[in-house]
């Protein structure tokens, strides 16, 4: 089989270069904006861990515009007469045209999308601060690939069945967006159900609950049903560009993408056949079918309907005749539009009526007649807390209880909370007294016990210690691989910021995180602190102004409130050595009693010092070599000043 | 050889632009379509240029199907009469995309050519005039070196020199190879001096096919006057395709079909006879007339 039968790679070559500046401002536009975007983050912060949303945020931006500016430059010859001449009569077949034109446009996509993940790859390796799993990357690569050529292909079927540019735009959305649009309806018939949470269960409680007079809720009570009032969600699994509706915390999804490729190579071979068949002829009209035309009206009426029966439902006459003349306004300016002529306009308008009412009945149906206006969710197969299962069928049954519960006396604490039930999701608030609180910290340190043992600590992308990023090297992750099971010997739950490192791994197209104790090992202590001194004396070395030091973890054996309030001040006055200290004298010895410091920029800068006693006589060294200065008696004025009023504030 | 079968094509599926056409075009000849606007002649040539699909029917080039036939495409080049070039192209840029298209095209002969009409090739097409824009695209078409060469009013814009010009390039490319030319016109009288044979595409089909010598030779214009009275049953013996009498002298359009009406004619004794070439367009315009063409109602 001869490929150039298939592919006529001169045709595409040519293609290209009459509408090179085009493709280039297209395909070059997003990358140099990523550019622009990872310079300023590089800039804005010390270490930053890129999400997979936050990668593609200016890449979703391109994805309606970008295909079909390539759409546009491969297919739109089949719009105008001449142009269609021009192509068609020379050396290449239509299945050349189709198949060359399709893989050309696929080959720019891949173009555009691999020099997007190039540049994330490139920055990632340059750029310690810029943290870019390569696993990430190839999710990135694959969806945006996978969106970009399905939208693509939507806009290749749309041209080659319609007539002219605007008809074609008005099909693409009705393919992108008709299912999804049928999602939305169903989707407003639940949120108009009323919920009911069947509780019967040995810990509900319903003493403190009251129908005040409300019959449905006396007959749902008799049956241990109380009303609450979740978020609904269905799992929709858009295809893009609506694939940020999707309810992940990741635009990515392996049912969206393993949806838009089924439908992609559909939408290609259908798109194939009928360009192999186009009546060349039908161009500058919408199709030459009236029946098609009258059809994809039809379509386009579905939402259009939708808003005029919303009008309807609040107005009744005078809404019907706005509805209706809305309608008959539409349907000759969507003729304008399409057909540059008001076409058939009796037979058009009286079909545009019809196809009104039948979808306002339709509506009228969902939301009126067969919806069910109480839902009770009486099987609840799932609870899920800030990510994990509640597994304790006990601890289930408190947490049911508490969603029902009206005893606010004894609430202590409360939880963003995911119930499935039938598949259905539905979030909630629950407010839990102190006994189940502590049971959920149970399950939650359980929980994360389970993760840290499943943790895969080589792969670990990104660490964070008190909003700082530790530079993931393979002595630390084995430091820490080596002593993780030391982690049993604290309590996770005591412990503060300064005390914990989060792990974050790449996995399963998302980041999964872990708490671990820093001080698990001695030396990675040492380590992540030594790091983080490096970062605050680089910051402090290449500000230009003076940043505000603030005493923040210290001992009140070592230094008074009087040494917090002047300390900005002397340090500021002794900055060159106090840098001295920082490098040469302030070996971190995690033995002995230390004092944090912190400076508050865009980014938090924290210090440890090692040796608290040592930096008192330091710190005293610095006073004295400024104590006759105006300014550092002033502040020792104010202070004392201040100290005097609150104390006769106290006294009063 | 060019041979077309039972062609049919409609746009609406109600009213046949060409029905059930039968056609035969040998090589190494200029066939000159002519037919009243809306006759199909633009239409034919999109269809064996596999632009339009037909309906039914089939076009034969060189005993193989024509219709989207990428290697017989490279032997054929088509010239609309509404032309199109790429935005910001120049006939530079026009020829580079032929030449990736076309196996023989001659990119000298480009430059060859438009140095003798003074044509830039370094401009942009969209600031040419609208012959200079046909003298492009007719360039780009000779320098393929094509077999058959299809063209919609060929010579539409050009100045009288230019035309002359491309005739003088046609009849060498037809005689630099076997190039047969197919060329729509309004213009009659570019047709006759150029074609070798001629069709009369009238509602959809061809109404006559002839080589131009003998369709000038069969048709005639008489001028006759007889003594005493007479009137068109006096010629019943001739086919006719018009007859006038403005007081005593009757002009005669006379299609000889083979038979010898100066003879007939002398038999009556005429006062005045006068034999007249007919004009290509005169042919035309009589063939049309003859089968009901009203021309009076629009003249």
């Amino acid at each position: 089989m001869n490929l150039k039968t298939f592919f006529n790679f001169n045709f595409l070559k040519e293609n290209i270069r009459k509408s090179k500046g085009i493709l280039a401002f297209l395909l070059g536009i997003i990358p140099v904006i990523n550019i622009i975007y990872l310079v300023v983050l590089l800039n804005i912060n010390h270490g930053t861990l890129l999400t997979f949303n936050t990668l593609s945020f200016f890449t979703y931006f391109g994805i309606l515009f970008i295909p079909l500016g390539l759409s546009l430059s491969l297919f739109s010859f089949i719009f105008k007469k001449a142009s269609v001449d021009f192509i068609l009569s020379k050396p290449v077949n239509r299945k050349s045209i189709y198949i060359t034109n399709t893989i050309g446009g696929i080959l720019l996509i891949l173009l555009f999308v691999i020099l997007n993940t190039f540049i994330f790859g490139i920055f990632g390796l340059l750029f310690s601060e810029l943290i870019i799993p390569f696993k990430m990357l190839i999710d990135y690569f694959i969806f945006w690939l996978i969106s970009y050529i399905f939208i693509f292909l939507v806009l290749n079927l749309a041209m080659v069945i319609a007539g002219n540019m605007i008809t074609s735009l008005v099909i693409s959305a009705c393919v992108i967006l008709f299912v999804p649009f049928l999602q939305g309806i169903i989707y407003l018939n639940h949120s108009n159900t009323n919920y009911y949470l069947e509780c019967n269960n040995e810990y509900c409680d319903n003493s403190n609950y009251y129908c005040y007079g409300d019959k449905d809720c006396e007959k749902h009570l008799k049956n241990n049903e109380y009303e609450i009032y979740p978020d609904i969600f269905i799992d929709y699994h858009f295809t893009a560009p609506l694939s940020i509706a999707n309810n992940n915390t990741t635009i990515y999804d392996t049912i969206s993408v393993v949806k838009m490729l089924l439908l992609s190579t559909l939408y290609s071979v259908v798109a194939y056949f009928i360009f192999k068949r186009r009546k060349m002829e039908n161009n500058e009209t919408s199709f030459k079918s009236s029946f098609i035309h009258l059809l994809v009206k039809g379509i386009t009426l579905l939402p259009i309907s939708f808003i005029a029966y919303v009008i309807i439902k609040e107005t009744d006459f005078v809404g019907w005749l706005i509805a209706i003349l809305a309608i008959i306004v539409y349907s000759v300016v969507y003729d304008l539009i399409t057909r540059k002529e008001i076409y058939k306009p009796v037979k058009s308008t009286i079909v545009s009526l019809i196809l009104f009412l039948m979808f306002t009945g339709v509506y009228h149906l969902n939301f009126e007649v067969f919806i069910s206006k109480e839902k009770v969710l009486s099987n609840i197969d799932k609870i899920v807390i800030e990510g994990m299962d509640i597994t304790d069928d006990t601890l289930k049954k408190e947490i049911i209880a508490s969603l029902i519960s009206r005893n606010n006396e004894e609430i202590t604490s409360s939880y963003d909370i995911t119930i499935i039930s039938n598949n259905n999701r539905y979030d909630l608030d629950v407010s839990v007294n102190s006994n189940i609180e502590a049971k959920i910290t149970k399950e939650y340190l359980n929980w994360q016990e389970n993760k840290i043992k499943n943790f895969p600590f080589n792969e670990t992308n990104y660490i964070k210690y008190n909003d700082l990023s530790i530079p993931v090297t393979s002595k630390i992750k084995k430091l820490i691989s080596d002593n993780i099971d030391k982690r049993k010997d604290f309590d996770m739950t005591s412990l503060n910021e300064t005390e914990v490192l989060t792990l974050y791994s790449y996995q399963n197209h998302e980041y999964q995180s872990i708490i671990i104790p820093i001080k698990i090992s001695n030396e990675l202590y040492k380590e992540v602190l030594t790091h983080q001194n490096e970062e605050f004396i680089k910051y402090v070395e290449e500000n230009n102004k003076h940043p505000y030091y603030t005493l923040n973890i210290y001992n009140s054996n070592y230094f008074t409130e009087e040494d917090a309030y002047l300390f900005d001040y002397v340090i500021n006055s002794n900055q060159s050595e106090f840098i001295r200290y920082l490098k040469y004298d302030n070996n971190i010895d995690i033995s002995k009693e230390s004092i944090v410091i912190t400076i508050y920029d865009i980014n938090t800068y924290s210090l440890t010092i090692s040796d608290a006693s040592k930096f008192k006589e330091e710190f005293a060294s610095y006073k004295k070599k400024i104590e006759n200065e105006e300014e550092y008696k002033r502040l020792l004025d104010e202070y004392t000043k201040m100290n005097y009023e609150e104390v006769i504030i106290y006294d009063n | 050889m060019i041979e077309i079968k039972n062609l049919s094509k409609s746009f609406n599926h109600q009213d046949y632009v060409l029905e059930n056409l039968n056609c035969t075009i040998k090589n190494n000849a200029i066939y000159g379509l002519v037919g009243a606007n809306g006759a199909g002649k633009s239409t034919l040539l999109r269809i064996i240029n596999s632009i339009y699909t037909a309906d039914n029917g089939i076009v034969l080039i060189d005993n193989e199907n024509a219709y989207d036939n990428e290697l017989l495409k490279q032997e054929m080049v088509f010239v609309p009469d509404d032309l199109y070039f790429y935005p910001g192209y120049t006939l530079m840029d026009m020829a580079e995309f032929y030449k990736a298209l076309y196996h023989k095209f001659d990119m000298n002969y480009v430059i060859n050519i438009a140095n003798t009409l003074k044509l830039d090739i370094n401009a942009k097409i969209s600031s040419f005039s609208k012959g200079m824009k046909r003298q492009c695209a007719l360039i780009c078409a000779l320098a393929c070196n094509a077999k058959y060469l299809f063209f919609d009013e060929t010579f539409d814009g050009l100045d009288p020199v230019v035309r002359k010009f491309f005739k003088k390039l046609l009849a060498e490319a037809m005689s630099r190879q076997d190039t047969t030319i197919i060329m729509t016109s309004h213009n009659l009288r570019e047709l006759e001096d150029i074609c070798d044979n001629l069709g009369l595409l009238y509602k959809g089909s061809i109404l006559f096919e002839s080589d131009i010598d003998t369709l000038k030779t069969n048709m005639f214009k008489v001028q006759i006057s007889l003594k005493g009275d007479f009137d068109k049953k006096t010629f019943k013996k001739l086919k006719l395709l018009s007859y006038k009498k403005v007081g005593s002298v009757a002009t005669l359009i006379i299609d000889e079909e083979g038979k010898n009406s100066k003879e007939f004619l002398e038999s009556l004794n005429p006062i005045i006879l006068d034999y007249l070439p007919l004009t290509l367009e005169e042919v035309f315009i009589y063939q049309m007339e003859a089968l009901g063409y009203e021309f009076e109602n629009i003249l």
